[in-house]
């Protein structure tokens, strides 16, 4: 009987298993933002080895998070900005998958580029990092993560800046939103001042090569911004009402948010979303790049005005 | 019954009911009562009647019933999922995943073990 008791416990304890750290230090990003963003869809991806012993094929298991994670600190590090870990616990979508599992368990990653002029107000930039079972995940949602870094790395370098930006990665957008949920509970409980939340999801594919953007659910004001930038830039801009993604987890708690994409609702985008084949060599880096731009110039009217 | 194993019984017993008081009061924390309240529940049936052995018999048997088809049905998605590819969250294939089948199996036997008939009379007289 005494070694039913040690093998049960044993059982018991097998479950915490231990993460194997993988020394990861990687090479400078390229210093042209679009060869930049190029290095980063490439390694979220497994187009390019994340270490010599680790490729990330896709940001599913937590390991892979894990490693996604820290491959997105190192890339902001880069930028000399600082990292921040939001560890969550949430409950699932009903009482009867409670009983039967453990709560969802994440790790949203952010980082604050600080206004240069005191201000305690902050524009949240924000894109998931996970992606469905055995998908790379290029388009959904590697491309996002390197426009945001592209847009953390040109506002940087904006000399004087009235508000804080605050750049998100998400943790579990593909399971009901759990990670942009939990983040915005978060900042409703630290009772952070938010002007504008703005997610990103899906900025990869333009195959009738008119760089158009789609917006959704934009308050007026917002649309205005987007308007006006995208006419400057002379990309198409239309809106829907799609309300499928992170933005969504803000707006319901109050805030004033709003999502980019691709043409989503207009048919223009990818066709293999959380498919194996949404890999590196299907995204469009020029329609990044001037999505990039866009958001770019929105966020930096937004932050020099007062 | 002799002595050990009917402490062995009493320890599998008390230690099944603590682990689901532990994951109420785990949902709980986070805003989701209900397993907690459900938790407390049965705790309270089994403290209120630990002394008519006729109740605790068809509370332990139920129970012990419970334990089965929480076992069974864990067993059976993490199954399914591993089969059907795209049938749910990474979240469900996390948790029932071979880790999670273990655990599964393991209140499987503790589901068993605490139904067995002779096993239950014996502890109750
Ligand atoms: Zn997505």
């Amino acid at each position: 009987m005494k070694l039913n008791l040690t093998f049960i416990l044993l059982i018991l304890f097998f479950g915490c298993k231990n993460q194997e750290d993988i020394n990861l230090s990687i090479e400078n990003l390229p210093s042209k933002t679009i060869d930049a963003q190029r290095e980063i869809v490439s390694v979220l991806t497994g187009n390019k080895k994340l270490s010599t012993d680790y490729t990330i094929n896709s940001r599913t298991t937590p390991k892979e998070r894990l490693m996604t994670r820290r491959y997105l600190s190192e890339a902001l590090n880069q930028l000399n900005l600082k990292t921040l870990e939001h560890d969550y616990r949430e409950p699932n979508s009903n009482v009867f998958i409670d009983l039967l599992v453990s709560p969802f368990k994440g790790t949203n990653l952010y980082t604050i580029i600080p206004s240069t002029i005191e201000s305690d107000e902050y524009v949240l930039l924000g894109a998931h990092y996970d992606t469905a079972r055995n998908c790379p995940g290029a388009n959904d949602n590697a491309s996002a993560m390197a426009l945001l870094y592209g847009v953390a790395k040109k506002i940087s370098n904006v000399p004087v800046r009235q508000k804080n930006v605050m750049i998100v990665f998400f943790d579990q957008e593909e399971e009901d939103l759990v990670g942009s949920r939990a983040f915005a509970k978060y900042l409703k409980k630290k009772d952070y001042k938010i002007h504008s939340v703005h997610t990103f999801d899906q900025i990869g594919w333009d195959k009738d090569l008119d760089k158009a953007v789609e917006i959704e659910l934009a308050t007026k004001k917002l649309e205005e911004i987007y308007r006006e930038k995208a006419s400057e830039l002379q990309i198409p801009i239309h809106t829907t009402k799609v309300n499928s993604t992170d933005h969504q987890s803000f707006r319901e708690l109050g805030y004033n948010a709003l999502g980019i994409t691709e043409e989503f609702a207009n048919g223009d985008t990818t066709p293999f979303k959380d498919t194996p084949k949404d890999t590196f060599d299907t995204v469009d880096f020029e329609y990044l790049e001037s999505t990039t731009n866009l958001v770019f110039e929105v966020i930096n009217h937004i932050v020099t005005q007062n | 019954m002799t002595n050990k194993s009917s402490t062995l019984y009493t320890v599998i017993l008390v230690l099944s009911l603590f682990l689901f008081l532990i994951k109420g009061f785990q949902y709980a924390v986070l805003g989701s009562y209900i397993p907690l309240v459900l938790a407390l529940v049965i705790c309270m049936l089994f403290y209120l009647n630990r002394k008519k052995k006729k109740a605790l018999n068809i509370l332990i048997k139920i129970w012990a019933l419970l334990i089965i088809i929480w076992s069974l049905l864990r067993l059976l998605i993490g199954t399914a999922d591993r089969f059907g590819k795209e049938l749910m969250e990474n979240h469900l294939q996390e948790n029932l995943g071979v880790t999670g089948s273990l655990i599964s199996l393991l209140f499987l036997v503790v589901g068993f073990y605490l139904f067995n008939k002779k096993r239950r009379q014996q502890w109750l007289n």
